[in-house]
Formats: C-alpha cells, sequence, structure tokens
C-alpha cells in the first residue's frame, strides 16, 4: 500500500504542495552534485531541449555542461556543437574529459541553417548531446520543433541564448540562467516541472588562483546562499539572482 | 505498334499495327520510341538484383531473365516461397514480370510468355506441359512457323509426335535440337550473367526541368535501381557521383558522400535532396545519371534489427547530410596539436580524427579567432570592466623558426562580474590583449 502510493506520488502530473516533487524523467547525470538536486530527475532530461541564458558568452555556460558532455563522449555518445560564439578550444575541452573524437562543430551560416542542423542531430539517437547557439528570438514554433525532433531522438539537446532572462519565455520544460560570480558560477532555475527553485546554486571553480599582480580594487562579490522556499509558489518568472552586489 | 494502353484500345489501335495506320485512328496518338539500349541496361540491373536469390542468373534478351533455382530452394525453404519472394521484390521496385519454373531454360522461357505462374518440377513433366502451346505465339523464326503452319502444326504436341528425322530434313538440323532441348533431352549450356563492378545508370527526361522536386524523383529511381544491384551484390557504396546533363550539353557534376557504405536508397535520397536544395543549375536539366564506381563490401552487416530503420544510430549518415546541405567545410572536428603556441594548438580536423593528449595548464574553453587588444584605464586593465589577474605569468615563447613566432606571457584575469579571460602581455611591445575566455 505504501509502496503504491510512493508510485503515486513520483507521477509527473502529481504536484506536491510541499516543495519540489521527485518526478521520474530519463536524465543523463549533470555532473554537479550541487546542482542535480534542483534539476528533476536529478540531470539532464533526456528526450528533451534545456534552455540555458547566459549574460553573454564565457559566463560559465560551458562549466555547467562540460562535465555531462564530457561522461557522454567518453560513453561513445556524440556531442554536437552547433554555431558556438567562439572557438571550442580543444587542449581545454580535451582536459575537461571531453573525447574529442566524439566532438563536431557544426558552423552554419545562417540561424535558418542552425535551426535545421539542430533539429536533424536532435533526431539522429547517436548524438547524446546537441548544443545550439540561437538569439534571443527563437519562435515558439521552432522551439516546439526541436523539442518534438529530441523527443524523436531520446539525446539531450541544449538551446543557448545570450542576453537578460527575465525578458523571455519559452516552451522549453527546465530553463536555467547562468552568471558568472566571483570563484564561480552561480545557476539559477529558471523554470522546472514541479514546484518553482528560487535559490541560485553556487558552483566553485575546481582550483581559485590567488591574485598575483594588480591587487584587487574593485567590489567583492559574496554569494548570498538561500532564499527561503516558497512552499506554494509555483512561478515561472524569476526574480533576479540571489547574489548581492 | 508493340503495345499501347487502354485509351488507345478504345480507339481500335491495336499491337502490330503500323504507325500510320494507327495515326489515323487516333490523330493525337502519343508515340513513343523503344529504346533498346535502355531497355538492356534495365535487364541487367535487374540481373545484378536477382543475384541476391541465386549465383547463377542469365539473361534472356530482350526480356527475359534466367535464374537457376534449384540449388537454393532449401535455403529459401521451397519454391512457393522463393517465388512469392522475388514477386513482392519486383513489385517493390515498380516492375511488372510473368515468371514460370521448368527444368529447361527454353521451356521456362516459352512458359513464362505464354502460361505465366507454370510450375513444372520434373524434367518427364516437360512434354505434357509444354504440350498445348500455341505454335503460332512461340518465338521462332518467321520461316520456321510459316513452314509448320503450312504443314497444320496447332500445338507443340503435333510436333512433338513427329519423327524428328523429317523436321531436321524440312526444317534445319537445328531445329530438333532446339526440340530437344527445351525437352529436356540435351544439354543448353548459357554464359552466366557477370555482374560489372560499377554502377552507371542515365535516365533522360522526357521534359527538361530546373525543379528541385522534380530531380528529386528521378533520383529516387536511380537510387531504388542502384539499391537493388548493390542488394544482389551484397555490396555497398559510399560515394556517389550524380550527372546532371543540361540542354546546351553542357553538364552539372555532384559528388555525394554518404558517411559510411551503405545501400538504403532513402538515406542517399535524403542526402541528395540536401545537396540538391543548395544546387544553382545554369540550365534546365534534361537528363541525370548517376555512377558508383567505388564499391564496398557489406555483408554481415546488421542493416536494420528490428525493422524500424529510423531508430538505427547512424551518425555517419546524419553528418553526410549535415555537410551534404551546409557544406563540408561547416562540419568538422577539431584536434590537439602539440605546440606551444596556443593559436597552434588546435586545428579543424575531418570527423573521428584522433587528437594527441596534450599536458598544458590550464586552458579557457573559447578562444577568440583573434586576440583582442586591451587598453589601460587608470592604470587597470579594462575590458568592459576592470580586470584583475589571477595567476603568474605563463611565459610562451616559441614558433621562431617559422616566421609565426609569439613571445608572450599569459595570465588568468577576473572581472569585476566574476567572469574570467585568458590575457597575454606582448613581451615585445608591452600591450596587452584577450585571447579567451573561461566560460
Amino acid at each position: 500500500m505504501k509502496a503504491a502510493l510512493v508510485d503515486v506520488l513520483k507521477h509527473p502530473g502529481v504536484w506536491r504542495g510541499d516543495g519540489y516533487s521527485q518526478t521520474v524523467v530519463p536524465t543523463t547525470p549533470c555532473g554537479h552534485e550541487r546542482l542535480a538536486p534542483l534539476l528533476p530527475g536529478a540531470g539532464w532530461p533526456l528526450a528533451a531541449v534545456t534552455e540555458v541564458i547566459a549574460s553573454r558568452a564565457g559566463c560559465g555556460e560551458l562549466k555547467l555542461l562540460l562535465p555531462a558532455l564530457a561522461r557522454l563522449s567518453q560513453a561513445g555518445k556524440q556531442v554536437l556543437l552547433i554555431a558556438p560564439p567562439q572557438i571550442p578550444y580543444a587542449p581545454a575541452w580535451q582536459a575537461a574529459g571531453v573525447d574529442l573524437r566524439r566532438l563536431t562543430w557544426v558552423n552554419p551560416k545562417t540561424e535558418h541553417d542552425a535551426l535545421w542542423a539542430m533539429e536533424q542531430s536532435l533526431r539522429e539517437p547517436a548524438c547524446g548531446a546537441v548544443i545550439g547557439w540561437f538569439d534571443l528570438a527563437l519562435s515558439d514554433r521552432n522551439c516546439r520543433r526541436l523539442q518534438l525532433a529530441a523527443e524523436q531522438g531520446g539525446g539531450s539537446g541544449f538551446v543557448l541564448r545570450h542576453g537578460r532572462a527575465e525578458n523571455v519565455s519559452s516552451p522549453f520544460g527546465l530553463r536555467l540562467g547562468v552568471e558568472s560570480v566571483a570563484g564561480g558560477v552561480a545557476v539559477q532555475v529558471l523554470k522546472r516541472r514541479g514546484a518553482a527553485a528560487t535559490q541560485a546554486v553556487f558552483l566553485p571553480h575546481g582550483h581559485q588562483p590567488t591574485p598575483a599582480r594588480h591587487p584587487a580594487t574593485g567590489p567583492t562579490h559574496v554569494v548570498a546562499s538561500t532564499a527561503p522556499a516558497f512552499s506554494t509558489a509555483r512561478r515561472t518568472a524569476s526574480e533576479p539572482y540571489a547574489y548581492a552586489a | 505498334m508493340l503495345i499501347c494502353n487502354a485509351a488507345a484500345q478504345a480507339l481500335g489501335v491495336k499491337p502490330g499495327m503500323r504507325r500510320a495506320a494507327a495515326m489515323t485512328l487516333a490523330a493525337n496518338l502519343r508515340i513513343a520510341r523503344r529504346q533498346p539500349q535502355q531497355e538492356l541496361a534495365l535487364l541487367e540491373s535487374l540481373a545484378a538484383w536477382s543475384l541476391q536469390y541465386t549465383p547463377t542468373v542469365c539473361l534472356a534478351p530482350p526480356h527475359g531473365l534466367l535464374l537457376e533455382i534449384e540449388g537454393c530452394l532449401r535455403y529459401f525453404k521451397g519454391l512457393g516461397r522463393l517465388r512469392k519472394l522475388i514477386a513482392q521484390g519486383l513489385v517493390e521496385h515498380g516492375w511488372a514480370a510473368q515468371m514460370a519454373a521448368a527444368p529447361s531454360p527454353l521451356a521456362a522461357t516459352w512458359l513464362a510468355q505464354l502460361r505465366p505462374q507454370t510450375v513444372i518440377r520434373s524434367p518427364e513433366g516437360l512434354a505434357d506441359g509444354l504440350a498445348s502451346l500455341p505454335i503460332a505465339a512461340l518465338p521462332w523464326p518467321d520461316d520456321t512457323l510459316r513452314q509448320l503452319q503450312a504443314l497444320g502444326m496447332r500445338q507443340f504436341a503435333d510436333i512433338h509426335s513427329l519423327p524428328r528425322d523429317g523436321l531436321a530434313h524440312r526444317l534445319g538440323h537445328a531445329f530438333p535440337c532446339m526440340l530437344d532441348q527445351a525437352l529436356g533431352l540435351q544439354p543448353d549450356p548459357r554464359d552466366p550473367f557477370e555482374p560489372p563492378d560499377r554502377f552507371e545508370r542515365t535516365v533522360a527526361l522526357n521534359w527538361a526541368t530546373d525543379q528541385v522536386e522534380a530531380l528529386g524523383f528521378v533520383a529516387k529511381r536511380l537510387f531504388t535501381e542502384l539499391a537493388a544491384f548493390l542488394m544482389g551484390r551484397g555490396l555497398g557504396v559510399q560515394q556517389l557521383h550524380l550527372t546532371m546533363q543540361h540542354e546546351d550539353s553542357s553538364k552539372t557534376e555532384v559528388t555525394l558522400g554518404l558517411g559510411k557504405p551503405t545501400r538504403a536508397a532513402d538515406a542517399m535520397l535524403a542526402i541528395c535532396r540536401e545537396r540538391l536544395a543548395r544546387l544553382v543549375l545554369p540550365a534546365p536539366v534534361e537528363a541525370m545519371g548517376i555512377l558508383a564506381d567505388q564499391l564496398h563490401r557489406l555483408d554481415g552487416q546488421v542493416l536494420t534489427l528490428f525493422g524500424n530503420a529510423n531508430q538505427a544510430e547512424d551518425f555517419d549518415l546524419l553528418r553526410a547530410r549535415l555537410m551534404a546541405r551546409l557544406g563540408e567545410e561547416a562540419v568538422q572536428s577539431i584536434v590537439c596539436v602539440a605546440d606551444h603556441r596556443p593559436e597552434h594548438a588546435w586545428r579543424w580536423a575531418p570527423c573521428g580524427s584522433a587528437s594527441p593528449q596534450l599536458t598544458l595548464g590550464e586552458r579557457p574553453a573559447w578562444l577568440l579567432p583573434e586576440p583582442q587588444s586591451l587598453e589601460l584605464r587608470d592604470g587597470h586593465l579594462w575590458h568592459g570592466e576592470p580586470l584583475q589577474l589571477l595567476t603568474r605569468a605563463e611565459r610562451i615563447e616559441s614558433g621562431w623558426w617559422d616566421g609565426d613566432g609569439v613571445t608572450r606571457d599569459y595570465y588568468q584575469a577576473q572581472g569585476a562580474s566574476g567572469r574570467r579571460y585568458w590575457i597575454y602581455q606582448q613581451r615585445s611591445t608591452d600591450s596587452w590583449y584577450l585571447h579567451g575566455l573561461f566560460a
């Protein structure tokens, strides 16, 4: 009886008032201990597209994704980068554990081609992860096409956009905001299944070098840890990042 | 007239009519000329396709194929199943065929023409099986037919009962010999079909077109034939050459890379469609040809496991599709290069290339295509925000031998926002540059 109740509560359609429900969605490990508890299924969803919003290139978006990409490529899955904003620097990606033989850099000339390439790649079951960089203007229709393609292929899709997260909405089931902070990266879950996550997660840089020359004169940044979780809140509109400047 | 459709028949046109007579009956009759070359090519492609059922296939021109199936019956679990398989395969490729089985090649040919679906299993049954064939319809020389008719022969049984000597005297020695071959009393050796080591087909379009969709249909037909050919040989193809002949006798040639040996017509068509969509035709196309000259062994590979081809993991085909549409240079892999200069430590590579392991300091995940000059503001390095150095200098001094030498001190720097940069100081000029982003 008790086991049956647990099963019922796991159903994605059941929403629990006491916070985020443990939905059963197929995932691949995200490789971040602190972030995993906030993600439904404790990892990057499979057969779905996840949106990552960074204010600009180089904000920690790769720090967020690289552990999963490394794991997937080592497991024999293909990883595709579609229209990355800069050159993916091979030595760094290799050092992060990515098997470069399974990394493909697709460089379409137009956004239309990029969407097409992403859709085709998501349809392919051999692709473990497909990451596409797009401008902010990705229409709902295109989002849905990508989502359907991911459901067909079963891999993880990531749409990376640069800009302010608050201004745009999208139909993707999981949306994250990434911002760099002193000593690490702050990740905010903007939207997910179940109750909203209100607190930002801090992912520290592995080894933090100490300042050597030109000592710090700018303001120091402190990451405020937790904001109280609103148990009944089911909002998708996010607050600004919960760290003080 | 050799053959005509129902509408023409309704107007009174009949096979065997002369052209002028037919045109009188139906003024708007459209007459297509026979193309013996095309017919022979088609027959050969069908022969290559039927090699999947038996190793011995003979051509029986103008429109016959002989398959020796006695030895393969066990493998295909009986004659009934084999005939069904062949019939299904023919229908799938869009051909209509009349089939018959008999112990001698001549008997099988005649029966397929005059009594399709007949099956004679034993040589003893041949005489009975052929007995009722009308002589007038048999593919024999006109002289022979006329003489036989003059003798009052109507059916095959009538000749069979005649003494052979008399027949040889009247009709030549070859005639009774042929009868014996048909009845299985004399050997009838045939040259087996030797499949070519390449596939080349050209289809002339009825109307010149520059519509990509129309070309897609033609390509589909060609690919289906190619797939049938490859199927019979147990081979696959990795590269295809497509030739489009224009009206002004110029040509457009396209090479299709398929990523891996395959014989799936669907995959070829998908790649071809992407490639054609990108193509700018200088003039309408009036003929389309395909050439596959390098064939690869594809035996022993599971093509589809549970019949659902969509789920097969075919990354190579995806890559070929991407390349066909975006261009080969747009779909590549990256590898590390053992060079200390950061901009030389990576390069483009064909997909799947192995990469040497480098042991370097911490490197940024994004590299700028060109180093970006940094300015100094109030004594601080500035890139939209003041930068603060985090590490000691990593001195890189290399490449003096190839004229592209660098002498730089690399640092990791952090902006006020927490963003981390990879910057360097040019030691010759003391100026600062941004070279990468830690993402």
